[in-house]
């Protein structure tokens, strides 16, 4: 189930306000950790299973570790390397087994079959949620939960499961005992989940949609300009669609009265590839930077040792992304693009006008977005090349279509991909017509409906069976 | 400061209890809707509720079934369709789900790109049939609306450039008899529905016109026609979602001579006309031509000239035949989606000077067709 969905707007999401706010406070980690374990179990329900078993480990060796932490330093690096292990097996096995047994198989080592299993959903962002909770303790950066059902609730909760913002269980220790869900925090999060709604349903669907049509022309239609239109609409959808969902968490979790981190800051208005990936994905990033880059020394032990770090993170950023060489070869690009910027490119850049910085981070990001969205290699060149030249023209009658009928999209996109549409939309309560704000809300909803029910539209042409 | 501080509390409630409202009204209201099993503007039976089995919950696909059920279902569904669509016009796009919104209320569906290699592919497939029975075909690919009323399309409306396919294909068939109609087709005002796909009586008799030229090399009868519905609203009008569109006519097309004809279909069910009036009582009225899409058809007609014609085609032939059946004693139909056996056992041996051999199909079906190679 996903929160740009009819079962998810009309029927669990308003069951669970319902029954979230009649039970009392007491009552609601329960009541959160068994609607989100529904909420996982809904795709494959047998996977609860694994949820369950990751939510009992994490929490037993929490306590272990808790309990060992200043007594027996030993005994508590052992209970953490164990729960560490058993966390990136389950990571492991499910996402990445058939990814190596494909690439062994290439190589003509035959030992191992891939096995189809479908990817329990959320699986890279709650294991590290999951991890960063024994490995804070241990650092006694946070304590041991007491109650299995609270950190149960902290794991599974479903305004994040599916697509982040990775919440480290230090963050949020303190919400699960005691936290407010009041008016004021609720209308924040009404706010932020409809602009996330919107996101992800009125623009990213949208731009998806025109960078799948680009996609599907033939060669005697393709055109440099339509190339770059089109990577220019992934780029939309991707952001949107990410960061609409991040919004959508953070919003749900308003309602419910928790308080998540950001995960983005208009990354598209970033002036350096290091500046884009302080405002892309933040918490994942924080999670690399805290968990992987600096206990594997950090800038700490002389450049060469930084250098073969910063690859190391980015290897794995990659790779996290997805078991594909196309994601691997993504993390690498941005990391060597950031090991040239902090070796020499970031203080020219500071030097440069600011259009300059923003058109050549966007190129790429534009380039990099290109490898992200086609896992066939063969596709990555095909498309590269399209942008840079090898098209049957420079423009064409299909670039002009794709130009006035999105015109509007294009524009809108662009625009909220800054702050602009934010403060205007606080400008709003300031205003003197009090009903702009609601009025506002009400329509985008009835919009981002309209868009939904749409896309379940599905007319037969020819007859009927 | 007070004052403004109570304004804003007020505002932050409005905003809150229209959201609670907005999904649990909807939520509320859904529930007790009254449920349809069919969609007329979708022409589909809509997705019954899914098993409830422990089965098909835990391991088979209740999850997304139970989506589907939701989202057939949904409240007001048509009317959130139109507004969606009507959301993108007012956004200044030019075409929605594949439709281009055109003036003069047509609505043309997009021919934006093309498999050259499947096209290839169906030449081949024509060739080798040609060649197995020694036998030229007459090939009348029609243009689609995209190419026929492209002077009603929205400016930058891209498609395929029809003109140059239809040469290339022409070219590759040289050998065949290729009836390119093209230019005809530009001569009359409207050859197309507004609301569906198909050509119209306009367009059929056009191209009727032109195989007597070129195939029959005779005479074209003469035909007139009864207005027999104002309420066919066609394929993309459905698929458009631009339900604000007006609805087309049907005409019977009824010929200056009327000769008795006889159809018989796969099943054995037996006609005395080419129009089927009760299907102009339902959403795909295009039906009432030929019965709509069927394996196998055959029409006997009281021109005892002794010709007969085979016509292999998609439903674009459908609003031809009582043009062309006219011309022929016997006519025997073939839709490859549907007929799985030899059609070459149809050419009967003695008769080959006095058959003729048509395909017909819709431009761009042509082009997407996986169906052409089970031609035999």
């Amino acid at each position: 189930m996903v929160f740009s969905s009819l079962t998810f707007l009309f029927a669990y999401l308003p069951a669970v306000l319902a029954v979230y706010f009649l039970v009392p406070f007491r009552f609601r980690n329960l009541v959160l950790l068994v609607v989100s374990l529904f909420f996982y179990g809904w795709g494959e329900p047998v996977y609860i299973l694994v949820m369950i078993f990751s939510i009992l480990f994490n929490w037993v060796f929490g306590r272990l570790i808790g309990q060992y932490r200043d007594s027996d330093r030993k005994k508590a690096q052992t209970c953490l390397a164990i729960c560490i292990a058993l966390n990136l097996l389950l990571l492991g096995f499910f996402k990445y087994f058939d990814f190596l047994a494909d690439n062994l198989n290439a190589l003509g080592i035959m030992f191992l079959k891939p096995l189809h299993l479908g990817l329990p959903i959320g699986i890279s962002f709650y294991t590290f949620q999951a991890m960063s909770y024994p490995i804070d303790i241990y650092r006694h950066d946070t304590n041991p939960q007491p109650s299995p059902v609270s950190f149960g609730a902290y794991v599974t909760m479903f305004p994040q499961l599916i697509a982040g913002p990775i919440v480290r269980y230090r963050d949020i220790a303190d919400m699960l005992e005691n936290r407010r869900e009041t008016v004021d925090k609720f209308y924040e999060g009404v706010i932020r989940f409809v602009t996330g709604l919107a996101k992800k349903v009125l623009l990213a669907n949208s731009a998806g949609l025109v960078f799948d049509t680009v996609n599907s022309l033939s060669f005697e239609q393709s055109s440099v300009l339509t190339a770059w239109l089109g990577i220019i609409f992934y780029a939309f959808q991707i952001y949107f669609d990410f960061s609409g969902y991040s919004d959508m968490a953070i919003g749900l979790g308003k309602m419910l009265g928790f308080d998540f981190l950001e995960n983005f800051n208009y990354p598209y208005t970033a002036r350096s590839i290091t500046d884009f990936w302080r405002r892309w994905h933040m918490s994942l990033s924080t999670w690399f930077r805290d968990y992987v880059y600096i206990p594997l020394g950090g800038n700490r032990r002389g450049l060469a040792r930084q250098l073969i770090n910063i690859m190391i993170v980015w290897l794995l950023t990659g790779f996290w992304h997805g078991a594909s060489w196309n994601f691997v070869l993504w993390g690498v690009l941005y990391g060597a693009v950031l090991i040239i910027e902090k070796l020499f490119l970031l203080k020219q850049l500071e030097k440069a006008p600011g259009w300059l910085c923003h058109v050549y981070t966007m190129i790429i990001v534009l380039i990099a977005w290109v490898l992200f969205a086609f896992t066939d290699f063969s596709d990555v060149l095909n498309y590269l090349g399209m942008m840079f030249g090898h098209a049957s023209a420079f423009a064409n009658i299909y670039t002009l279509y794709f130009l006035r009928s999105h015109l509007a999209l294009l524009i809108i996109c662009a625009l909220a991909c800054t702050p602009v549409a934010k403060s205007r939309f606080n400008f709003l309560k300031d205003r003197s017509f009090a009903l702009a704000q609601p009025l506002l809300v009400l329509l985008v909803l009835a919009a981002c409906t309209a868009f939904i029910v749409d896309a379940s539209y599905n007319p037969f042409l020819y007859f009927r069976f | 400061m007070k004052k403004t501080d109570q304004k804003q509390k007020q505002i932050r409630m409005v905003v809150t209890g229209v959201f609670c409202l907005f999904i649990f009204a909807l939520s509320v209201a859904n529930l007790f809707a009254p449920k349809k099993d069919f969609s007329e503007n979708e022409n589909r039976m809509l997705s019954p509720f899914p098993s409830l089995s422990a089965r098909n919950i835990l391991l088979g696909d209740f999850d997304t079934e139970f989506e589907t059920w939701f989202a057939d279902h949904f409240i007001g569904r048509d009317d959130w369709i139109m507004r969606k669509a009507s959301l993108r016009t007012d956004f200044g796009a030019i075409d929605n789900n594949g439709v281009w919104l055109c003036r003069d209320h047509r609505l043309v569906s997009q021919f934006l790109t093309c498999d050259y290699e499947n096209v290839e592919k169906n030449i081949s497939y024509l060739q080798e049939f040609s060649e197995e029975n020694d036998m030229t075909l007459n090939i009348l690919l029609v243009p689609t609306a995209a190419y026929g009323e492209k002077k009603y399309l929205p400016l930058a409306a891209a498609n395929v450039d029809e003109k140059a396919l239809l040469e290339r294909i022409g070219e590759s068939l040289g050998n065949q008899n290729f009836i390119d109609i093209s230019d005809d087709l530009l001569s009359v005002n409207d050859a197309y529905f507004r609301t569906d796909h198909h050509w119209n009586e306009k367009g059929a008799l056009i191209a009727y016109q032109v195989i007597c030229k070129e195939v029959l090399g005779r005479k074209p009868e003469n035909f007139t026609y009864e207005d027999v519905s104002d309420s066919f609203r066609g394929s993309m009008y459905s698929r458009s979602g631009a339900f604000w569109t007006p609805a087309d006519s049907i005409y019977r097309i009824i010929p200056e001579y009327d000769i008795p004809v006889t159809v018989t279909f796969e099943d054995g069910r037996v006609m005395d006309t080419m129009f089927v009036d009760e299907h102009l009582q339902e959403k795909d009225q295009y039906t009432y031509y030929l019965d709509g899409n069927h394996g196998y058809v055959n029409i006997k007609t009281g021109n005892a000239n002794g010709r007969k014609a085979i016509v292999v085609k998609d439903s674009f032939a459908h609003i031809l035949l009582p043009y062309l059946a006219q011309e022929y004693e016997e006519v025997e139909v073939f839709d490859l989606r549907y007929y799985t056996e030899s059609i070459s056992e149809h050419i009967d041996e003695e008769n080959r000077e006095k058959t003729d051999i048509y395909v017909i199909y819709g431009l761009d079906t042509f082009c997407s067709d996986n169906y052409l190679s089970i031609f035999w």
